[in-house]
């Protein structure tokens, strides 16, 4: 079921254009859309082009993000109008940045994307140590946990987080993904974690990994 | 009558104009020490002017002339009223207005030079003579890539005879492209053979006076002759309207003095005599400021064009020209390399943002060709198109404005903020930044998963796609084309065909 304002909606999206999303939503509404269909016609339906015209080369970054922030804009307009069972979940992760290190840009772009592409993200922050990225796993039970680093020096953590989960037995149902410029699919192999390699195809991974 | 309807279909649109002033070697002294000695030449040296009828207008306007020697002593007077009298801006014609080039001062465009005489075939790899498939698919290809403005002739097709290749390679050219053909006919006779074919094309006789779409370069012999065969192809051409370019092409050391400086004297002189020829002529006739000094390699004797002298020369060249205010016609971007290399990629791009900052209007070789002009790799022109967006980039500068600076976004963000989701950055991210198709900047792992593309095999795998899929603007006729075909009998069958269309 489309309409043209279902269809507007997903133009905004793509155009990211922030200060007409939320009057299109109450349009939509007023016509007796679902939030339900919002959701899923319009909004996410915006951002599956967009990951799509990004791949292509055809959308850039920045492009990207404030169609993200539009979507997310939307989101929040009729989150309350939805029913338990009406986002179905992709799935969750869990971003963060480990310790030594405070670059996150890369990290958020990626999340930005998961939730585009319907999972649910928590980003716990930056520089953060082993024990509490262990805690936060503990305490939200993510499907995934995304981890990111910039430096060479801080990569090492990324062993010592995937060592301490075994050891709490978090390890069974968890999946772990890391990326960021110094780390490589070999050394993502070494430590038993799965390597994204850009924003675009960390969605990709993360996706495989669910259907697993 | 169908050719001239469907032109006012065409949609309308101009050229952006990018003008080159970075660059300035020489300073205002230096320039008058240069002009100044290049009067001393034409008044106590003279020139020679084998082409009789050349030399009379050279005679006529007071020169000392020497009929037997054909040497022509001119005073400095005349020099400078012709120099005055030589058009600071003109229009070089595309078949369609939107390929229009209109010369004046600092404005960079480029194109093809001529002639090579091996390709690396963009199939096989294999080192051969070109064939007129060759000359029509390079065509094709820089009728297709938005910073070629000027079209040569790249290759010598050599299934054709030596007598009379010249109506061929026109007819092939004019097939293939609608941008303005800036090249040479080998022999004097087919000077009005080719304003013929120009008129036919256009679908009226003297049609070619309101639109010369081809530009003619001849050339002289250093130091100091107008050559007969040139001088009879440059007076006939001004005589029948197409613009000329006449290079004063020494090398450095052989043909003149060893010094950068001599030999700038020397282009002076040579670039200068045939202005003075076509001023004489034809006062306010479209004309080019044109030298191309070329470097020697001291421990070989090899010719060389890619060596930062070479560069430095050629925008001097610019440089004295916008002195004189008259477009120049001069090279840069040429390459010594006989392959696609690393060696390719720097004699390239340092030739040609070095080219562009000072101002070159005609510089044939920003479209390189290898081996000094020998060799053609028509994949090259794919890569010369991003090299000549890069050097436009420069030419267009950095805009610095309220907007631009953003202080609102600095304090609506704060310290330690993203500005990767700010509108300001969306704004500007298609146009603060140059987006190159072939160059690869992705990390290690994206870049192997994806095969270790290599750069030259991008740029091949894009020049025969371009090839294949493009077609010229404006189709010759059928009617057109078979009168044209009648009149001139030794057009070739496939004459106008790229490889893939055999």
């Amino acid at each position: 079921m489309s309409c043209e304002t279902i269809e507007n909606i997903m133009e905004a999206v793509l155009d990211g254009a922030t200060s007409e999303i939320i009057p299109l939503i109450d349009k939509a509404l007023e016509e007796k859309h679902s939030a339900s269909e919002i959701l899923k016609d319009g909004l996410i339906a915006g951002m599956n082009e967009v990951g799509a015209l990004f791949k292509e080369g055809e959308m850039f970054v920045p492009e990207v993000l404030i169609s993200a922030k539009t979507m997310q804009k939307g989101m929040e307009r009729i989150k309350p109008l939805l029913v338990s069972g009406d986002i179905e979940t992709v799935g969750k992760v869990i971003t963060v940045t480990v310790e030594g290190d405070l670059h996150d840009i890369g990290i958020k772009l990626v999340g930005m994307m998961l939730e585009g592409a319907g999972f649910e993200v928590r980003n716990i922050g930056v520089d953060v140590p082993a024990s509490a990225i262990v805690e936060a796993v503990k305490a939200e039970t993510p499907d995934i946990l995304a981890m990111s680093a910039m430096l060479t020096t801080t990569m090492g953590n990324m062993k010592e987080v995937v060592d301490l989960l075994k050891e709490s037995g978090l390890d069974e149902r968890l999946k772990v993904m890391i990326g960021g410029a110094p780390t490589t699919p070999d050394y993502a192999r070494k430590i038993g974690a799965f390597y994204g390699a850009d924003a675009s195809d960390a969605v990709k991974v993360a996706r495989e990994i669910i259907r697993k | 009558m169908l050719a001239r309807r469907r032109r006012q279909q065409l949609e309308q649109t101009k050229k952006v104009i990018y003008e080159g002033k970075l660059y300035r070697p020489l300073t205002e002294e230096q320039i008058r020490m240069i002009d100044d000695a290049s009067m001393h030449i034409f008044e106590e040296i003279g020139v020679c002017v084998k082409y009789a009828p050349a030399r009379e207008y050279w005679k006529k306007a007071g020169a000392l002339v020497n009929d037997e020697t054909g040497v022509c002593k001119i005073g400095r007077e005349i020099v400078r009223d012709c120099i005055k009298k030589a058009p600071g801006n003109f229009t070089q014609y595309g078949r369609i207005d939107k390929h229009n080039v209109e010369q004046a001062a600092f404005r960079f465009y480029g194109g093809t030079s001529c002639e090579a005489v091996s390709i690396w075939d963009i199939e096989t790899g294999e080192h051969r003579p070109p064939n007129i498939y060759d000359l029509s698919a390079g065509t094709r290809l820089c009728d297709a890539l938005d910073n070629c403005d000027l079209i040569q002739s790249c290759c010598y097709p050599s299934e054709l005879s030596k007598e009379l290749p010249d109506i061929n390679r026109y007819f092939a050219m004019i097939k293939n492209t609608t941008k303005h053909i800036c090249t040479g006919p080998y022999r004097p006779e087919s000077v009005d053979k080719i304003y013929k074919m120009a008129n036919m094309v256009l679908g009226r006789e003297d049609a070619f006076r309101e639109r010369p779409f081809i530009s003619l370069v001849c050339g002289v012999i250093s130091p100091l002759i107008m050559d007969a065969g040139w001088t009879e192809t440059l007076v006939r051409g001004v005589e029948l309207g197409f613009p000329i370019c006449s290079p004063s092409a020494p090398t450095c050391g052989a043909t003149c003095p060893g010094t950068l400086a001599a030999q700038l004297v020397l282009c002076n002189v040579e670039a200068l005599m045939s202005i003075v020829t076509i001023q004489l002529m034809k006062p306010g006739h479209p004309c080019f400021y044109s030298a191309v000094p070329m470097m020697l390699d001291h421990r070989d004797g090899s010719f060389t064009y890619a060596t930062p002298e070479a560069w430095m020369q050629n925008c001097a060249v610019n440089q004295i020209s916008q002195w004189y205010d008259i477009p120049n016609y001069s090279i840069c971007g040429m390459c010594d390399s006989k392959v696609m290399d690393m060696q390719l990629g720097i004699e390239m791009g340092m030739g040609i943002i070095m080219g562009a900052m000072s101002g070159s209007n005609n510089m044939h070789g920003s479209f390189g060709l290898l081996e000094g002009g020998l060799t053609v790799a028509l994949e090259n022109f794919v890569v010369a198109d991003e090299v000549v967006s890069m050097a436009k980039r420069v030419l267009r500068g950095i805009e610095v404005d309220e907007e631009r600076i953003a202080l609102d976004v600095f304090k609506e963000v704060g310290i330690g903020g993203i500005f990767l989701d700010q509108e300001i950055t969306r704004k500007y991210s298609r146009t603060e930044i140059y987006y190159s198709k072939l160059s690869d900047r992705h990390n290690f792992a994206v870049w192997d998963a994806a095969g270790r593309p290599d750069y030259a095999a991008k740029a091949r795998e894009q020049a025969i796609a371009i090839i294949k899929s493009h077609k010229p603007e404006l189709e010759l006729d059928k009617e057109v084309e078979a009168a044209i075909r009648a009149e001139f009998p030794e057009i070739l069958p496939d004459a106008g065909k790229t490889m893939f269309e055999k």
